[in-house]
């Protein structure tokens, strides 16, 4: 049973949700962090790099909200990733306002629907480029972790 | 809104550099490509001539012509065996399309590179006879040979790996150049900051009579003049005293051509960016197309997005996987994106009117204003241009690079100064 969480960040805050995701995960769980430039170009291959996530069984993406919608570097990854068919899809998005929860959400299940994958499980972290971002809201990423870890213990 | 903290706050001066490890090998050898697509032209105004007709067979080191050039003829080889098809146009990775010599490698016929000893030529007559692209009217009044072996390009490692690997016969090459055209000088010059390797090079060089200078920064290619000021310690000094080379398998190949009388058929070539798992530096036949290298490094094609010759500060976009080596390629770089068109596009990240920023004023190493020239440029206005110092731009790119407007200034500076005539450095 693998795990795999691929995630990109601009200004460090969907990063430190992730961190705190991850330590509520434990471990065991292969990430990879998607640095672009501007233009969608990839700055550095990483060890980890990989578009064929077929062999995995727990699959999570994180990235960060723009304009109501998940920033084009994620959606770009999401599209060219192969493998994701059947597949149910842990999501994190970080975001300046709340309101844009559901926007969010409509845009990735739609993304990810033409993957024939489905969202299975959502987190929304409204962070107001930082300012907002509480020791409280980390520790329930971290707990959403610890939960998520459970799901894939049970391998559902 | 794409990030409320400014760009132009968190954009870095220049790129960080990256090292390698003294004692690196080349590691691949790509000896046998399927074809090789030969530049027969080293700008748009130089001349070629041919000596073989199509279909006919050719060894590798094999004279199949030559260029004409200012400064006299240098010949053309076969730098593998096979047929000649004929002559095509490719893009060249200096960015214009050039005739090319089409060779396919024929797979029964294997013959030895030749041996240019057997001609009993020396001197510079041997030099043009391996067809190595040396600058001879400058090296003939030149007294002092300089080697710029500061990395500026920042994913720029060869130079290092060749100082280091191949030090005895880059050196024997260049005492021979000196023997050759009487110069009297050698200088190779190192960045400070890379400590390591001057500190290697210092005891080897000791009784070699060329000297080590360490430079305060590093220098682009065409940052001659930067260069020599530094070098010569002078505000004012005769050019043609000097002469200054950035690639240091020019020399390795001088050595070789002499001592062992192998023309100038394949150089090393360094391949990196977010398409390959690893940087590598492999020997590579001259004319090799970029798609015979990626298939032997096992690239992901299909992710392929951009390809640049000479750097990500200097480099030239490449149009097509059909761009073949030539004799100064050194450093390949490939890129591979991700499928973005059908998302929301950020305008921060298109070109914008210049904001004053003066962040390129900063940077550049020739103390002009690009802004100002470029606009000078765009509004036509040809001798205002000339007045801010366009004859100082040594294409570096960094002005490019820190723009937080994203003009392409090293584009349209570039541009300009090939349609007015300018040229700067070597």
């Amino acid at each position: 049973m693998k795990a795999f969480l691929a995630y990109c960040s601009k200004m460090g805050n969907t990063k430190k949700v992730v961190e705190s995701f991850l330590k509520g995960f434990g471990g065991g769980i292969d990430v990879l962090y998607l640095d672009f430039t501007p233009e969608g170009i990839l700055k550095k291959y990483e060890k980890e790099f990989t578009l064929d996530l077929s062999s995995y069984d727990f699959i999570c993406f994180a990235g960060w909200v723009m304009g109501m919608k998940v920033h084009p570097f994620l959606v770009g990854y999401i599209r060219s990733c192969e493998g994701l068919e059947g597949k149910d899809i842990v999501v994190i998005l970080t975001g300046g306002s709340t309101l844009s929860r559901e926007h969010a959400l409509a845009h990735i299940s739609e993304v990810l629907e033409k993957k024939k994958a489905k969202t299975f499980e959502f987190l929304y972290v409204p962070t107001l480029l930082g300012l907002t971002l509480t020791k409280r809201k980390l520790e329930k990423v971290s707990e959403f972790g610890r939960k998520m870890r459970e799901v894939f213990k049970k391998g559902s | 809104m794409d990030g409320f903290w400014p760009t132009f706050t968190r954009r870095p001066k220049i790129p960080a550099k990256k090292t390698y490890p003294l004692g690196q090998e080349i590691e691949g050898y790509l000896k046998s490509p399927r074809r090789v697509l030969i530049p027969l032209r080293d700008d748009t105004s130089s001349q070629f001539n041919l000596t073989i007709s199509e279909g006919k067979k050719v060894g590798p080191g094999e004279r199949i012509g030559e260029k004409v050039r200012g400064d006299g003829k240098i010949a053309l080889r076969a730098t593998i065996g096979g047929e000649f098809k004929g002559i095509v146009k490719a893009p060249v990775p200096d960015g214009f399309y050039s005739e090319c010599a089409l060779i396919e490698r024929m797979e029964d016929w294997d013959v030895k590179d030749q041996d240019l000893r057997e001609y009993g030529l020396s001197g510079e007559e041997l030099l043009r006879e391996a067809g190595i692209p040396f600058k001879y009217d400058k090296l003939r009044k030149a007294r002092v040979l300089v080697l710029n072996a500061t990395q500026f390009e920042p994913h720029f490692g060869l130079q290092n790996l060749l100082l280091s690997s191949n030090l005895d016969e880059l050196l024997d090459g260049m005492n021979l150049v000196k023997e050759i055209f009487g110069i009297e000088h050698s200088v190779i010059c190192l960045e400070r900051k890379n400590k390591d390797l001057s500190e290697k090079l210092k005891p080897k060089l000791k009784h070699s009579g060329t000297i080590v200078f360490e430079t305060k920064r590093a220098y682009p290619r065409k940052g001659k003049r930067l260069l020599l000021k530094e070098v010569s310690g002078k505000g004012t000094l005769n050019e043609d005293d000097y002469v200054v080379f950035s690639d240091p398998w020019i020399f390795v190949c001088t050595s070789r051509a002499v001592r062992r009388g192998e023309p100038y058929l394949e150089r090393p070539v360094e391949v990196d960016g977010s398409a390959f798992p690893t940087p590598k530096i492999l020997m590579v036949r001259i004319g090799t197309p970029f798609q015979e290298i990626f298939e032997f490094l096992g690239t992901k094609m299909d992710v392929l997005t951009e390809i640049v010759v000479g750097g990500v500060l200097q480099g030239i976009p490449q149009p097509t996987l059909e761009v073949p080596v030539s004799y100064d390629t050194g450093l390949i770089l490939a890129f591979m994106s991700l499928n973005l068109k059908e998302s929301t596009e950020s305008k921060i990240y298109r070109e914008s009117t210049c904001v004053r920023c003066a962040k390129c004023v900063d940077v550049c190493p020739s103390n002009i204003v690009p802004n100002v020239i470029v606009e000078s440029l765009r509004r036509k206005l040809f001798e205002r241009a000339l007045y801010a110092g366009i004859e100082r731009c040594v294409e570096c790119g960094l002005c490019s690079y820190v723009c937080p407007s994203r003009i392409p200034l090293l584009t349209i500076l570039k541009i300009a100064k090939r349609d007015m005539g300018l040229v700067s450095g070597d």
